[in-house]
Order: structure tokens, then C-alpha cells, then sequence
């Protein structure tokens, strides 16, 4: 794939595909659907200020998830987000929204480290050395914080659950 | 048994973006690039115009003549006593001319730039300041340096509300610096004191055996919820301008004094919200503000803790340093005592 740098021409394109995966991560980062949308409109902003030209798709993809990751702690380090966010709210309006599993609420009750890596591992299925990569942190890192959110999970679901 | 992946995937795809969400999104962030393209294009076009020979010379001839008719009327203006009143229909800078209080030095303020701001650091030759509104030169909440060589008045504390007044030029540095020529304090409305009648919105933020963390992990660290403490409490009164004083606790047991700059007026509050012991060192703050007008977050950080060390403890604060029996009454009292000074309401 040739160089290419992201303009108005090919946003539309970019924006389709990748809007609800950044909305899904940032979800899983805030837990908070709303501030997730503003999120994900600020990452497409900003891919259009990016100057540098994009290698591979891959590339766009692991450009538009770290700005993702950045854009969450940015609205985490806010007191303001730490004071209006009770997920407990959230979860009641998402529940009467739509009803989801066990799964996915014991998931995003897990601490935010855990939430993160558990997110790229299962949902964008993305290997250890990856997730390190895209989170700048060692493989065994994230190998621990698979193995220690596993367990917090299993304490938490009632269910079985195959967790490979 | 179930598989957790997919019973998680299958959940994660309920929450997308409608056809419609994704339409806006796109119309939206299009419009603001090509605004962006827009004003810049501008911008080269008025700094590049295409002027022929015949155009410069008119324009330069016209600026001359404008020139020496706005110096005939302000000479007339100021023969005839009347050199304080701006010139009609010329964009002049707000001048503030506002009394103070008595006994303040008696000086010709008119011909300078003035704001209101609040005094976050004090140095020998000048210091730090936060504006709290928008003026010609500045932003709500903006930090700037400020020079001040003739000297601070006694009475002026880090904390207070001074009216700034400086020759309008602004340094591009971050922060912005500034030379005064003169710093005022302002009339403090009167005090109250209403904890524990009114309660207020806070975020203790703590980290965990933070003793052998360096710096950059213990800000990571803090980010996450694990490994953090936080204690919210609702706001109950609005519009206020208020400085609080806290004493609070790290999880190693480390109390902290701090005079925390918290500002609630109809357009913005500024607040300390963050703070990292890291074993028995404080390394970093944060302090940050939502402006209710704009309806944004703000956020900035300084590092100005300093400590105090009292009967083989160490006590660190931001700002005025407390006094003895300040800190021995806290250490003994519950962890959330606050004491409010309000600065008036709106």
C-alpha cells in the first residue's frame, strides 16, 4: 500500500470503519457512552491534523487507538470527569438501553488496567507482544495483567466460562 | 461451558454509532477542517496581499494622514482637559480604572493595561498569577508570570485578589510573562465561615506504596483506578468565589496541608485536583478548572509544594505556610476538615 496521508476526501471512509471500534475502546476506558462519542470525534480531528503520511492500514489503526488511549487519560486526569462519571449510573442507563451479559459488566467493573488490556485481547483480538506495543509497556507487563484480571473475573462470574 | 470472548464481543457490538450518529460525526468534523483551512487560507491572504506600486504609496500616504489627525485630536483633546477620555471610533485598549482602597499608593493607572487575577506564587521579583476573566491580553484561567521589579506591597499574600496593571506587552512564553508596573490588592468582600453547613466537590487522589515508584510510574499509576483512592462530594452552593484550606492524607499516612485555589463564579472554577506523595515526597500536582461558559476543561500543573517539618514530621502545603497550631489542629481533627473562606457571592 502506498503512503498516504488522511484528508477530507477519505475521512468518510475512515471514519465508518474504525468510528465504532474507537467507540467500543473508549467505552471500555471511561465507561461512559457519551464522553466516548466526544472521544472519538476528537480523534478524527486530530487524524486530520496529522501531518505524517500513514504506511498501512495497520498503521491507521494502531494511530487511531493510541490517540484513543490518550484522548481517555486526558479526560480521566480531569477532576471533573472523576466527579461526574458514577458508573453506577452508567450502568443502569445501560441497562434499561440494552441488556448485555454478566460478561461484560464484571469486565468493565475491573480496574482500568485491566479493562484496557482484557479489551485489546479479547475484543480486537490482539496478541500480548501487540497490546504491549500499542500501550508501550513490557509483554510480560501485560501477560501479568491478563493473568490477574482472569482471576479477578472468574471471583466475579458465576457462570463457567471458557477464558482462553 | 460458555466462551467469554464471544459473549464479550457480542455485548461490546450492541453500543455502535447509528447511520445518522456516523453522518453528523462526519458533517461535523468536516465542517471544522475545512474552518480551519478557511481561516488559514485568510491569514495568508492578508499577510501576503498583492499591492502595485501606485496602491502602496496611496495606502502609505493615507497612513500618514490618519496618523497626524488622530495626534491633532488627542493634543486638542488633552489642551482641553479632557486627555483621560478615549478617542471615539478608535480600538483602544479597555483601560480599568477602578478605585482601591485607601492608603494605596496614588499613581497614574489610566495609561496602563489592568486585570484582576489571583496570586498563586510569590517571589522577590514578581511571581505567578491566575486571571480569572477574559481580557484583551488574556484567557480565563490563564497562568502567567509576572515581573514585578518595584517589590510587593506587605499586605498582598499568595492567594489573594489583585488587580494587575502592566504596559499591555506580553512576552509568548509559556507561561505568558508580563512586567507590572503595578499590583493592587483588591477589597475582600467579607468572610464567611459555612463548613460543614454547605458542603462542596472535591477528588482525593491517592497513590499506593508509591515509595519505590519513580515519577513517571506514579503519574501512570494514578491514572488507573486500582491503585487510587477517590472521595467525590456534590457541590451544593454555585456561583461562589471561594480559597479553601485542606488537610489531607496520602495512603502512606503523610498529611498535607494545602491551600487549595478554588474559584466558582458563574464563569469558571479552578481547583488543585491532584496530588501524588511519592514515599515521603509530594512530586507533582495538578490543578485544573471547568469553565462553564464554554463548557471545557482546562487543566495545567505547577510544582510549588514545599514543607514544613514540625516534632519529627514533615508536612508539606502549596502556598502560605501554615502556622504550627494550624497543622497540629488538623493533624488531631477528622481527615476532611475544610475550612471556606468565601470571597463573596454573585
Amino acid at each position: 500500500m502506498e503512503q498516504q496521508k488522511i484528508c477530507l476526501d477519505n475521512v468518510d471512509c475512515i471514519i465508518k470503519t474504525y468510528a465504532d471500534m474507537l467507540l467500543h475502546l473508549a467505552i471500555a476506558k471511561t465507561r461512559n457512552r457519551e464522553y466516548s462519542e466526544e472521544i472519538v470525534q476528537e480523534v478524527f480531528l486530530r487524524l486530520l491534523e496529522y501531518d505524517k503520511c500513514f504506511e498501512s492500514e495497520e498503521h491507521v489503526k494502531a494511530w487511531l487507538i493510541r490517540v484513543t488511549i490518550n484522548q481517555c487519560k486526558k479526560l480521566w486526569s480531569s477532576s471533573w470527569y472523576r466527579r461526574t462519571v458514577p458508573y453506577t449510573e452508567y450502568r443502569e442507563e445501560s441497562c434499561e438501553m440494552k441488556e448485555k451479559s454478566e460478561v461484560y459488566y464484571a469486565l468493565l467493573e475491573l480496574p482500568e488496567k485491566y479493562r484496557m488490556v482484557l479489551h485489546l485481547y479479547y475484543y480486537e483480538d490482539m496478541s500480548v507482544k501487540e497490546i504491549a506495543t500499542m500501550l508501550e509497556m513490557k509483554p510480560a507487563t501485560v501477560e501479568t495483567r491478563i493473568h490477574r484480571a482472569r482471576a479477578l473475573l472468574k471471583k466475579k462470574l458465576k457462570g463457567e466460562y471458557d477464558y482462553a | 461451558m460458555r466462551n467469554l470472548r464471544e459473549e464479550y464481543k457480542k455485548d461490546v457490538k450492541k453500543d455502535t454509532f447509528s447511520s445518522e450518529e456516523l453522518n453528523v460525526m462526519i458533517k461535523h468534523v468536516k465542517e471544522k477542517e475545512m474552518l480551519q483551512k478557511g481561516l488559514h487560507e485568510e491569514r495568508v491572504t492578508i499577510s501576503l496581499p498583492k499591492k502595485t506600486n501606485t496602491k502602496r504609496i496611496v495606502t502609505f500616504a493615507a497612513s500618514i494622514l490618519i496618523v497626524c489627525l488622530v495626534s491633532i485630536g488627542m493634543l486638542t483633546q488633552w489642551n482641553t482637559g479632557r486627555g483621560n477620555q478615549s478617542i471615539p471610533g478608535k480600538d483602544t485598549i479597555n483601560v480599568t480604572e477602578e478605585k482601591h482602597e485607601e492608603g494605596q499608593e496614588n499613581e497614574n493607572t489610566s495609561s496602563a493595561v489592568s486585570f484582576d487575577a489571583v496570586l498563586i506564587k510569590k517571589e522577590s521579583n514578581g511571581g505567578y498569577i491566575l486571571t480569572l476573566d477574559k481580557s484583551q491580553s488574556f484567557g480565563k484561567g490563564e497562568i502567567v508570570s509576572v515581573g514585578y521589579k518595584k517589590g510587593w506591597n506587605a499586605d498582598i499574600e499568595e492567594g489573594d485578589l489583585v488587580t494587575v496593571f502592566f504596559d499591555g506587552m506580553v512576552r509568548e512564553s509559556y507561561p505568558a510573562q508580563i512586567s507590572a508596573s503595578k499590583i493592587l490588592k483588591k477589597k475582600k468582600p467579607e468572610e464567611r465561615y459555612i463548613y460543614p453547613l454547605e458542603t462542596y466537590s472535591t477528588t482525593y487522589y491517592y497513590g499506593r506504596e508509591l515509595s519505590n515508584c519513580s515519577f513517571e510510574d506514579a503519574r501512570e499509576r494514578a491514572y488507573t483506578s486500582d491503585l487510587v483512592i477517590i472521595e467525590d462530594r456534590n457541590i451544593t452552593k454555585d456561583s461562589v468565589e471561594k480559597f479553601e484550606s485542606f488537610i489531607s492524607y496520602t495512603e502512606e499516612g503523610i498529611p498535607m496541608y494545602l491551600p487549595v485555589i478554588y474559584i466558582d463564579t458563574m464563569l469558571q472554577s479552578v481547583r488543585v485536583g491532584q496530588y501524588i506523595a511519592i514515599g515521603n515526597e509530594i512530586r507533582y500536582d495538578e490543578y485544573d478548572w471547568w469553565d462553564t461558559k464554554t463548557n471545557h476543561n482546562e487543566s495545567g500543573t505547577y510544582q510549588n509544594v514545599k514543607s514544613k517539618k514540625i516534632g519529627g514530621k514533615t508536612y508539606y502545603y502549596i502556598g502560605k505556610e501554615p502556622s504550627e497550631e494550624e497543622l497540629v489542629q488538623y493533624e488531631k481533627g477528622t481527615k476532611y476538615d475544610v475550612k471556606f473562606h468565601f470571597m463573596g457571592v454573585k
